[in-house]
């Protein structure tokens, strides 16, 4: 595979850090986005 | 075969991920239907997994390929709560994960990777390799690759990428077969081509059609499920399913090298579910969870109107419970003392436990506390983990559905089936042999997959080398 593209495709990136609890990360969905997942998994039961 | 894999060393390792492969099913009932998988059995090391708690898909998924529990992830479901406040959860992605996974340590050690459809890969991080992301993701509008550039190749390849099965509520249930075989089908279709074109050490591949096919079609092919119609027409596509998967794992096996370390492992299995139970009705009818106004209709409870001044517990519902406690200083509105913690919670574990079910008999719930499951307890846990029916029932945290605390037929989930806590494990390769054993755990993937890549294990990894 060839490199380039936005510095997130960049490798390698830093070494992951010691674990830390989740945080909210409202920039992996848009609120759109976020709304479409939900409503899939809503419908494979997995939210409730 | 067309082409052969250009694993970049002597074989390679491979992961294929069955999400929901059920013990009873691929090593009993449909044993004669997979030869492929009878084979690998036959010459290597298989048996039940044990999954982790709660045995779901993101939270196994994430333990399978880390060696460490939920707890210590602080990953307790698809959705977590991010803070005490009363404003709902938020979906663990990728980015929740700050601890590497078999990818991370194997590109550390300058070791190339294809991952496709792995769970917890959305967004698609930097890998050494290539990734196609997880059905965790909300389009292929989004970013689904990494490369980015990725994505145009595996839409032709594809034919148009299939990231989920979709409208799986619908009554056209021929649709959502069909929908499953060709997700199924198209999942095998990029592994072999990735595996074909690509230099790699370690290869994993997940596809979700096992997990979708048993929610919505187990009643048809199970005696056991209470609503089980023999003579059905869907009484044999679950077998027909996994005759077809299991010729997609030939073609798969065909293009790689023949000294590659194979391994099939899924995250959790599935068994009969009898119906759901409404956890917050019932919260509400002990006079734990006060309600300022009752909703008209089915309303989860994160837009129920809810008087928190005036609620001891709340739960969150999906295929376990989860029960969170009002605490004073903790919540914000919290009414149950810090000094009253512990007998509060006691208590409610213990009616839980003692729950009958819709004709009287004992439910035989199950009531987990996070501190004593997890050696750490990272996050934002539930205060109470609660598997109604030993996982026989679902949790419908939703209220207002107007059907008393027991639900058989709804509109927030099929019943077909509920996940169980043993998924398999079948690996075959060099070092890797003995045939059946009853002691295998989720943990000892992580730790084995490491081996094989000639890797050492990462700091406080569970589990053990089975090679």
């Amino acid at each position: 595979m060839s490199g380039g593209g936005t510095p997130a495709d960049r490798w390698p990136q830093p070494e992951p850090a010691e674990p830390v609890a989740p945080v909210a990360d409202e920039e992996a969905y848009s609120a759109e986005e976020e709304d479409e997942v939900a409503a899939r998994l809503e419908a494979l039961g997995y939210l409730d | 075969m067309a082409s052969s894999a250009t694993a970049s060393r002597a074989g390679g390792v491979v992961l294929i991920g069955l999400d929901c492969g059920t013990p009873e099913l691929l090593f009993e009932r449909y044993a004669d239907d997979m030869p492929t998988l009878s084979g690998l059995r036959r010459r290597g090391v298989w048996g039940p997994l044990k999954s982790t708690q709660p045995p779901l898909s993101i939270p196994a998924w994430l333990s399978m390929l880390s060696g460490l529990t939920p707890g210590e992830l602080g990953v307790y479901g698809f959705r977590n709560r991010v803070d005490h406040g009363y404003g709902g959860l938020a979906f663990a992605t990728s980015r929740s994960v700050r601890v590497p996974r078999v990818w991370d340590l194997a590109g550390q050690a300058g070791r190339e990777s294809v991952l496709v459809g792995v769970p917890g890969t959305y967004p698609p991080s930097a890998v050494r390799g290539c990734m196609v992301s997880c059905f965790m993701t909300p389009s292929t509008d989004a970013q689904f690759t990494f490369p980015a550039a990725l994505s145009e190749e595996v839409q032709r390849v594809t034919g148009g990428y299939t990231i989920d099965v979709t409208g799986f509520r619908s009554d056209d249930k021929a649709r959502v077969a069909q929908q499953v075989f060709d997700m199924t089908e198209q999942r095998f279709a990029l592994a072999r081509h990735l595996a074909t074109t690509r230099e790699w050490d370690f290869l994993a591949m997940v596809d979700m059609g096992p997990d979708r096919l048993h929610h919505g079609f187990w009643r048809h092919c199970d005696p056991a499920h209470p609503r089980h119609r023999p003579g059905g027409r869907y009484e044999h596509v679950v077998r027909d399913y996994y005759r077809a998967l299991d010729r997609h794992l030939a073609a798969f096996l065909e293009v790689l090298p023949d000294t590659a370390a194979v391994m099939v492992a899924s995250d959790h299995g599935a068994r009969p579910m009898l119906g759901g139970f409404c956890l917050n009705e019932w919260l509400v009818r002990e006079g734990l969870l006060r309600l300022a106004a009752r909703p008209a209709g089915p309303t989860p409870i994160a837009r129920a109107r809810v008087d928190w001044s005036g609620t001891t517990a709340w739960g969150d519902g999906g295929f376990y419970g989860r029960v969170f406690l009002n605490v004073e200083g903790r919540e914000p509105q919290g009414t149950v003392p810090a000094r009253d913690y512990e007998r509060v919670r006691d208590q409610l574990a213990g009616k839980l436990e003692a729950l009958a079910d819709h004709q009287g008999r004992p439910m035989g719930n199950r009531v987990l506390y996070p501190e004593a499951l997890y050696p750490e307890v990272q996050g934002l846990a539930p205060d109470l983990i609660v598997y109604f029916g030993g996982l026989a029932w679902r949790a419908v945290g939703s209220l207002g559905l107007g059907q008393g605390l027991y639900t058989f037929e709804n509109d927030t989930g099929p019943d077909d089936a509920n996940h169980s806590e043993h998924g398999v494990l079948v690996a075959a390769g060099d070092g890797l042999g003995g045939g059946r054993r009853e002691d295998l755990s989720i943990y000892d993937v992580a730790p084995t997959l490491q081996s094989l890549l000639g890797l050492g294990r990462s700091a406080g990894q569970r589990g053990r080398e089975l090679a």
